[in-house]
């Protein structure tokens, strides 16, 4: 029999098709939970990174999925006893255990794969820019698939039991999602889960080869000794060097160069790189101009009104005559009205914006402007705070935090004298933002 | 004495409960861990554990309610419906009170009532899938359900997800009522049907 003719006869003996369907199923499943009305509210974005966080999220426990899968799969020739049955053939054994484990891996990741393209598939109508390496982060994604459908396959092959798939199911969920959860330094070394690149990020470049080789020799090293058992200890040994020489890197390699003491940054966070083609801004042609990043650009058409709204309002106060997105933080032109991150507004297998996200986002960017934090308001709100506030607040046409009467009163005598209002204005940004606590208690007995 | 002691070893009771003191263990570092971690606020983290630990219990519970060979078994003169609920309620039990002692401090909140429910919860879903499948595929239900339900789950669980999505629920009354209901129907369900039932018969397998 051929090749060919093998694998075709393992699929269907594994039910491939019922376990590539079966996981696509519980992706597909696991994504639209997360969609309103089955949530509270739609976390969904609309790029290329957003998605495959989710996917690479889901991961922590598809990711185990796979291996019990697999290592049910493996402990079929035991629990049908056809071990000396299948020994007796002509083929080497290596060569049919190949075709069994090849058979579900290969079904596994088809699964997953589906599952991957469906969840892509529901940012696809928005995306603008697919994203700096994406393709780093999805060859990771599988690799690490992989990794877990070798793992299950060996402990299947090796470990008997009736419930040694499920068991190994949980115990790679505790040893892959608490490390994560717990921050632990070598949790990029899981697998699966570990990947948080998301809006206007991209892997590091000197990480990917790492990771990709730290993956993929252990996928070598447990594929040759669950196949090949001693007979090729050369090749799994060579592969478990490569493995152990990766994950030395991988814990020196991505902390070089990075600013920050350690322990302040997420661990997941020191293999993710800004992606300044992300950012790069997308604007209108007519004016007033209005930018968005490049990865939103989808969003432009719906953002658009609603920023040459607010712009109207903020240019009554403030010299701005164009509106930017920017990232937290990031300070402006002093031309420019900042906007704050579009993240988060797409609406699945749609394009443009969710209108709730959009009107949430609208009050958000005004109150942005205006809301500050000093130390001085740590346990409790002084009066100055409370009076300014509320005074940018309803200056803006906002609604007012605190309702206080002085800023009110203020407010009122602001709105009648426009030139006072606009050197009010730009006093009370400047102090707000650096917490000039004397200039604003001047202000609020302006 | 010597027909229980024999009945429980035929069913795996002692390797069942060594692997049970593992998870218990396990369980109350991984609680103690993610509560004091600075990434999450305090006892709210310990959902993994609640719905993690309960799943692994039902699957002890499982590994105990058929033997190597499930047709000798109903030829035997004792395995009656009132000797197998005996034996469900008690496993139920027994893990049930070891898995608790896992998440003792603050009960309420992802703690030892959550545990209790989605133990008991979890084990009825075993108990129900070792009297309709054969005992080498009955892990599969129940091991479907918390992890798709784990991911699936809307966070924080809105009004009329608690019944489905019950494993993710807190302890706390307020919040927990269909949850509890759920979890205790699928017990009810699963005992009865076991007690009924028995295992499913099968051929003499090789584990």
């Amino acid at each position: 029999m051929t090749w060919r003719g093998v694998g075709a006869l393992e699929w269907r003996r594994t039910g491939g098709a019922f376990v590539a369907v079966a996981l696509a199923l519980t992706g597909v499943v696991l994504f639209a939970a997360k969609q309103r009305p089955f949530n509270t509210w739609s976390t969904w974005s609309s790029t290329v990174a957003d998605a495959l966080e989710f996917v690479s999220s889901s991961g922590i426990v598809l990711g185990p999925v796979v291996a019990t899968v697999a290592a049910w799969v493996a402990g079929r020739e035991r629990r049908r006893r056809m071990g000396d049955l299948l020994a007796s053939t002509a083929r080497p054994s290596w060569q049919r255990r190949l075709a069994t484990s090849g058979a579900v891996s290969a079904a596994l990741l088809l699964g997953w794969l589906i599952q991957t393209a469906v969840v892509v598939g529901g940012v696809f109508p928005s995306v603008s820019y697919w994203g700096g390496r994406w393709w780093a982060t999805l060859l990771l994604m599988a690799l690490g698939m992989l990794l877990c459908a070798a793992v299950g396959s060996a402990f299947g092959r090796w470990v008997p039991g009736r419930l040694v798939p499920p068991a190994l199911g949980i115990v790679l969920y505790v040893l892959t999602a608490i490390p994560v959860y717990l921050d632990a330094r070598w949790i990029q070394l899981v697998p699966v889960g570990n990947l948080a690149v998301f809006d206007g990020e991209q892997l590091e470049a000197r990480v990917i080869p790492l990771a990709a080789a730290w993956t993929g020799s252990l996928v070598v090293m447990i594929g040759v000794v669950a196949l090949g058992r001693r007979r090729h200890w050369r090749v799994a040994a060579a592969a478990a060097g490569v493995a152990v020489v990766c994950a030395a890197a991988l814990q020196v390699a991505p902390h070089l160069g990075r600013d920050g003491a350690p322990g302040v940054e997420p661990v997941q966070r020191s293999w993710v790189e800004a992606d300044p083609a992300a950012v790069v801004p997308v604007c209108t042609d007519d004016a007033p101009v209005v930018c968005v990043q490049r990865i939103h650009a989808g969003f432009l058409r719906d953002v658009a009104p609603v920023a040459r709204q607010q712009l109207q309002v903020v240019g009554r106060y403030l010299p701005v005559d164009r509106a930017e997105e920017l990232d937290w933080g990031v300070t402006g032109a002093a031309d420019v009205f900042p906007l704050i991150p579009l993240s988060g507004m797409g609406q699945p297998y749609r394009s443009g914006a969710d209108p709730d996200a959009l009107q949430q986002w609208a009050g958000s960017n005004l109150s942005s402007l205006t809301a500050f934090y000093c130390p001085e308001m740590e346990h409790t709100s002084p009066a100055w705070a409370v009076t300014v506030s509320d005074t940018a607040d309803l200056l803006l046409g906002q609604q007012a935090f605190a309702q206080d009467e002085r800023g009110a009163a203020l407010a009122a005598r602001l709105e009648a004298d426009p030139a006072q209002a606009r050197a009010w204005m730009a006093s009370f940004l400047t102090a707000s933002r650096s917490c000039d606590v004397p200039e604003l208690e001047r202000l609020a007995a302006w | 004495m010597r027909g229980i002691w024999l009945h429980a070893r035929a069913r795996h009771v002692p390797e069942a409960l060594v692997a049970l003191v593992v998870v218990v263990l396990v369980g109350a570092w991984c609680a103690d861990a993610l509560s004091s971690s600075p990434r999450f606020g305090g006892r709210f983290a310990r959902p993994p554990v609640v719905v993690g630990a309960a799943l692994a219990g039902a699957l002890l519970v499982l590994a105990t309610l058929a033997g190597a060979d499930t047709s000798l078994e109903r030829s035997a003169a004792r395995t009656t419906a009132r000797w197998r609920a005996t034996h469900a309620v008690l496993a139920v039990a027994l893990a049930v009170g070891a898995l608790v002692l896992a998440v003792l401090p603050d009960p309420w909140h992802f703690g030892a009532v959550a545990m209790a429910r989605n133990t008991a919860g979890f084990a009825g879903i075993a108990l129900a899938s070792a009297a309709l499948l054969p005992a080498r595929a009955a892990w599969a239900p129940v091991f479907g359900y918390g992890t798709v339900v784990y991911l699936a789950a809307p966070k924080p669980t809105i009004d009329g997800a608690g019944w489905w999505a019950w494993p993710t629920v807190s302890g706390v009354p307020a919040d927990s009522g269909p949850a509890v209901v759920s979890a205790l129907a699928a017990l009810v369900v699963g005992v009865v049907l076991y007690a009924v039932r028995g295992p499913v018969p099968v051929a003499p397998e090789v584990v």
